[in-house]
C-alpha cells in the first residue's frame, strides 16, 4: 500500500458525503473525513491538515469559497490544494468554465466520479 | 498582638521527649495545647477538636506526616487549617515534598524557640483571617441571594396588577369612546407602560449590582443584529418624523463573538434615546473597528443635545439634563446607567460628545472576538402581528388562578374564532384536559392546590400515555427572571410569556403555536399518503453500480423527505427556499446517477426562480412519483473497475 491521500470534504448533504465517502474511499488509496456542518469546517481543516479538501460550493449560509480564501489566508493552510464541487453547473457547463492560473478546479456534481479521482491526483501528486 | 486563649495547637510527633518539650514551650504563651504520637490518632483529634494550627513531625511509624498532609489537603473540612512541618530531615527535596503536600511551613529541628513561636503566631493571624473572609463572603452571598428573591417577589407582586391595569386599558381603548375619554384612556394606558418600563430597568439594573450578569459569547451577524435594533425602532423613527441609518465600516467584521443580547441591549437604549430627542432629523449609527479586539460604535442624532456641564451627570441613576425633559420626553433616566455597566462589564468605556441645540453623539467600545463559525445573516423585521382573518378556530384553555386575568385574557380573545374555556387551577386544568383535549394551553404558573409546573407535567405524562401530539402548552407568570423561563420549559411548556401579556403577543403567540401544529399533522398525513405507492404509470428504471446499493434505500427515504419540504416552501410561498432545496437536491441526485432526478430538479429549480408557481407544483409532483415508481437495477460496472483499481 502507497501512502493515503487524505481528504476533508464539506458538503451540507449527508448523502452527498456518504456517496463520495464511499466511492473515494474504494480506490483504496483515498481516506475521506467529511462534515455537513460549515461552520465546522475551517477547525476540521485545521486539525486534520489534510492533502486536500474538497468544499461544496453552495451551502446555508456559506459559500464554499468563502471558506477556501479563508483556508488560504492562513499560513497553515494556505497549502493545501482546494477543489470545489458544484451542483450549479451541468458536467457540461462545469468543463467550459474557464479556469485561471492556480485558481482551484471546479467540478460538477453531475461528473462521473472517475473525473473526480482524476483531478485529485492531478491536484496531489504535483 | 494579644493572643487569644482559645486558640488550640495540636502537635503530632511519635517522640514523648518532643511531645513534651513542645507543650512546654506552646503553654507558655497560652495555647491549648493537644498532642498526638501518632497519624491515626491525629486524625482523631483533628475530627473532634478541630485545632487551628498543626505542627507535624514527618517520620512516624504507619504514616508520615506528609502522607497526613496531603490527606487533610483533600478533605474540605480540614483543608484550611494550617500545617507546620516540625523535622530533622533537612534536604531540600524533603523541604519541597513538605510544601507540594501542601504544609503552610517548614521547620527544621532543633529548632529555635522563638522562631517557632513566631511562625506559629503568624500562621495562625492568617487562618483567623481566612475563616473570617469565609463567614464574610458567606454573609454576602446569602445577602445578595435574598435580594435577589426580594426583587424577584416585588417584580411579581407588582407586575400581576399591572398586568390587569394595563390590559384593561388596551380592552377599553377598543370600546367606543368619545374623544374625551379616548384621551384620559390613552393617559393611564401611557402611564402604565412608564410602571412597566421603571420596573424592568430597576430590575436590571440590580441584576447588574448584583453581578448576576453573565456574559455570554455567541457567534452572530453584526449586520443582522443593527438592522434589528433599527426595525424595532423604526416606528417611533416615523412618528418623530426621523429616520435612522446604519454605517458599517469596511474593516468591521461581519461575523463576530460577543455578548449579543447585551449589545442589543445597549443600542436599543442609546439608539432608542436618540430617536426620543429627535424630531424631523437623522439617527447615524456607526460602526468602525478601533482594533483587532475593539469595536466603535457611534449613535449621532441632531436632537435637543446635552449641556457640557450635564453630561457626566446623565450616566447616574435616575438623572436626566434637567426636570424639564423628563416631563417634555419621559422615561426613567435607568438606560443610560445600564448602558454604562453594561459597557463596562463588557470591558469598554462610553461617553458622549455634544452641543446643546445641535445633537449629541454618543459613543461607546465593545471587545469582541472573530466569530469561529459562520453565524447567517437572518431576518431583521420581526414578526408582523397575525389578522383574525388567518386565525382559525381552535379551542383554548386559559388556566390562571386570578380573576382578573381570566377575564382579561377572555377579553382580548373576544372577537376572535376561538373558544376559551378556564380553569383556576392546575388540578382543574388536567381534570378538564382529561376530559376533552384542547388545541392550546395557557399555563399560569402561580397557582394554589396545584401550580403550574407540576400540572405541565401531568398533561405530558397523560398526553405520552394516551399517545397523543404534545399541545402547545404556554406558561404565563409575572416573573421576569430567566431561570423560571428555563423551569418552565424543563416542566415541559412550549413557550413562555411574562406579564403584562400584550394582546398583539397574546395572539402572535396563539398563531405561531397553531400553525406548527397544524404543519405537523399536515406532514404526517402527506407522509403516510406518500408511503402507500401509487401505481406505477411510467417504466422508470435505471441502472446503478452494485456497490451503491446500501446507501439507495436511504437516499431515497432522504429524497421523499426532501420532496415534502419543498411542498412546505410552496405552500408557505418561500420560492427561494424552494430554490436552494431543489438545488441541493439536484446535486446529490446527479452525484447518485439519478439523471432524470437531478434534471426534474434542475428544472425545479429554474421555475422556483422564475416565481412559476403552477409548474413548480407540477414538477414537484413529478419528483414524488419518481421516487415512489422508480425501479433500480444493480450492475457490476466493468470498465469502472478497471479504472478505479
Amino acid at each position: 500500500m502507497g501512502q493515503q491521500t487524505r481528504i476533508v470534504l464539506i458538503d451540507d448533504d449527508q448523502d452527498a458525503c456518504e456517496l463520495l465517502k464511499m466511492q473515494l474511499e474504494d480506490t483504496g488509496r483515498i481516506d475521506v473525513t467529511y462534515t455537513t456542518r460549515s461552520d465546522e469546517a475551517l477547525s476540521i481543516i485545521r486539525r486534520e491538515l489534510p492533502d486536500l479538501a474538497i468544499l461544496d460550493i453552495n451551502m446555508p449560509g456559506i459559500h464554499g469559497v468563502e471558506i477556501g480564501s479563508a483556508l488560504a489566508a492562513e499560513p497553515s493552510t494556505s497549502a493545501i490544494p482546494i477543489l470545489y464541487l458544484s451542483g450549479m453547473v451541468t458536467p457540461e457547463e462545469a468543463k467550459n468554465l474557464g479556469q485561471g492560473e492556480g485558481e482551484s478546479p471546479l467540478i460538477s456534481k453531475g461528473s462521473p466520479v472517475e473525473e473526480l479521482i482524476a483531478a485529485i491526483d492531478n491536484l496531489t501528486t504535483s | 498582638m494579644l493572643i487569644s486563649p482559645s486558640h488550640t495547637v495540636l502537635i503530632v510527633d511519635d517522640n514523648q521527649v518532643n511531645l513534651n518539650l513542645l507543650r512546654t514551650t506552646l503553654q507558655g504563651v497560652n495555647y491549648t495545647v493537644i498532642a498526638a504520637s501518632s497519624a491515626e490518632e491525629a486524625l482523631e483529634l483533628i475530627r473532634t477538636q478541630s485545632p487551628d494550627i498543626i505542627l507535624l513531625d514527618v517520620m512516624m511509624p504507619d504514616m508520615d506526616g506528609f502522607s497526613l498532609c496531603r490527606q487533610l489537603k483533600q478533605d474540605e473540612d480540614f483543608s484550611d487549617i494550617p500545617v507546620i512541618f516540625l523535622t530533622s530531615l533537612s534536604r531540600k527535596a524533603h523541604i519541597v515534598e513538605g510544601f507540594n503536600a501542601g504544609g503552610h511551613d517548614y521547620i527544621v529541628k532543633p529548632f529555635n524557640r522563638q522562631e517557632l513561636l513566631a511562625r506559629v503566631r503568624n500562621h495562625i493571624h492568617l487562618y483567623d483571617m481566612l475563616l473570617e473572609n469565609k463567614r464574610l463572603t458567606r454573609l454576602s452571598e446569602e445577602a445578595s441571594r435574598s435580594k435577589s428573591e426580594f426583587l424577584a417577589s416585588m417584580s411579581h407582586e407588582i407586575r400581576t396588577p399591572l398586568n390587569s391595569i394595563i390590559g384593561m386599558a388596551e380592552v377599553l381603548a377598543e370600546t367606543p369612546l368619545t374623544v374625551e375619554q379616548h384621551n384620559y384612556v390613552s393617559i393611564f394606558r401611557s402611564a402604565g407602560e412608564s410602571l412597566l418600563e421603571i420596573i424592568n430597568d430597576i430590575l436590571d439594573l440590580s441584576k447588574i449590582e448584583a453581578g448576576q450578569t453573565e456574559l455570554e459569547s455567541i457567534d452572530f451577524h453584526l449586520p443582522t443584529l443593527l438592522n434589528s435594533v433599527v426595525s424595532i425602532l423604526s416606528v417611533r423613527a416615523a412618528e418623530q418624523k426621523s429616520h435612522i441609518s446604519i454605517h458599517i465600516h469596511s474593516d468591521v467584521p461581519h461575523a463576530i463573538s460577543s455578548d449579543p443580547t447585551r449589545l442589543r441591549q445597549i443600542l436599543i437604549n442609546l439608539v432608542g434615546n436618540a430617536v426620543k430627542f429627535t424630531e424631523n432629523g437623522a439617527v447615524e449609527i456607526a460602526v468602525k473597528s478601533n482594533s483587532l479586539s475593539t469595536l466603535l460604535f457611534s449613535i449621532k442624532d441632531n436632537g435637543i443635545g446635552i449641556p457640557k456641564d450635564k453630561q457626566q451627570l446623565i450616566f447616574e441613576s435616575f438623572t436626566q439634563a434637567d426636570s424639564l425633559t423628563t416631563r417634555k420626553y419621559g422615561g426613567t433616566g435607568l438606560g443610560l446607567t445600564i448602558c454604562q455597566k453594561l459597557v463596562r462589564i463588557m470591558g469598554g468605556s462610553i461617553w458622549l460628545e455634544s452641543i446643546p441645540k445641535k445633537g449629541s453623539v454618543f459613543f461607546f467600545t465593545s471587545r469582541f472576538k472573530p466569530a469561529t463559525s459562520f453565524p447567517l445573516p437572518g431576518p431583521a423585521e420581526p414578526a408582523p402581528p397575525p389578522s383574525c382573518e388567518i386565525l382559525s378556530p381552535a379551542r383554548i384553555l386559559l388556566v390562571d388562578d386570578n380573576e382578573d386575568n381570566r377575564n382579561l385574557l377572555c377579553l382580548y380573545l373576544r372577537n376572535t374564532p376561538f373558544t376559551i374555556d378556564t380553569a383556576s387551577n392546575g388540578q382543574e386544568a388536567v381534570d378538564a384536559f382529561r376530559n376533552s383535549p384542547y388545541d392550546l394551553i395557557f399555563m399560569d404558573i402561580e397557582m394554589p392546590i396545584m401550580d403550574g409546573y407540576e400540572a405541565t407535567r401531568r398533561l405530558r405524562e397523560w398526553e405520552h400515555d394516551q399517545g397523543l401530539q404534545a399541545t402547545p402548552i404556554i406558561a404565563l407568570t409575572a416573573h421576569a427572571f430567566v431561570r423560571f423561563r428555563k423551569k418552565c420549559m424543563d416542566s415541559g411548556c412550549s413557550d413562555y410569556l411574562t406579564k403584562p401579556v400584550r394582546k398583539n403577543t397574546l395572539l402572535q403567540t396563539i398563531s405561531k403555536h397553531l400553525i406548527l401544529q397544524k404543519d405537523n399533522r399536515d406532514n404526517e398525513e402527506y407522509a403516510e399518503s406518500i408511503s402507500s405507492p401509487p401505481p406505477t404509470d411510467g417504466n422508470t428504471k435505471i441502472t446503478l453500480d452494485k456497490k451503491l446499493k446500501k446507501l439507495i434505500p436511504r437516499f431515497l427515504q432522504h429524497k421523499r423527505e426532501d420532496a415534502v419540504r419543498m411542498l412546505q416552501s410552496i405552500k408557505s410561498e418561500n420560492l427561494k427556499e424552494l430554490q436552494k432545496q431543489a438545488h441541493t437536491v439536484k446535486g446529490t441526485s446527479w452525484m447518485y446517477g439519478f439523471k432524470e432526478l437531478g434534471d426534474t430538479c434542475l428544472e425545479l429549480e429554474q421555475a422556483a426562480r422564475n416565481s412559476d408557481v403552477e409548474l413548480a407544483q407540477q414538477l414537484i409532483s413529478r419528483i414524488k412519483t419518481y421516487l415512489e415508481t422508480v425501479e433500480i437495477e444493480y450492475v457490476v460496472p466493468q470498465t469502472k473497475k478497471s479504472n478505479n483499481a
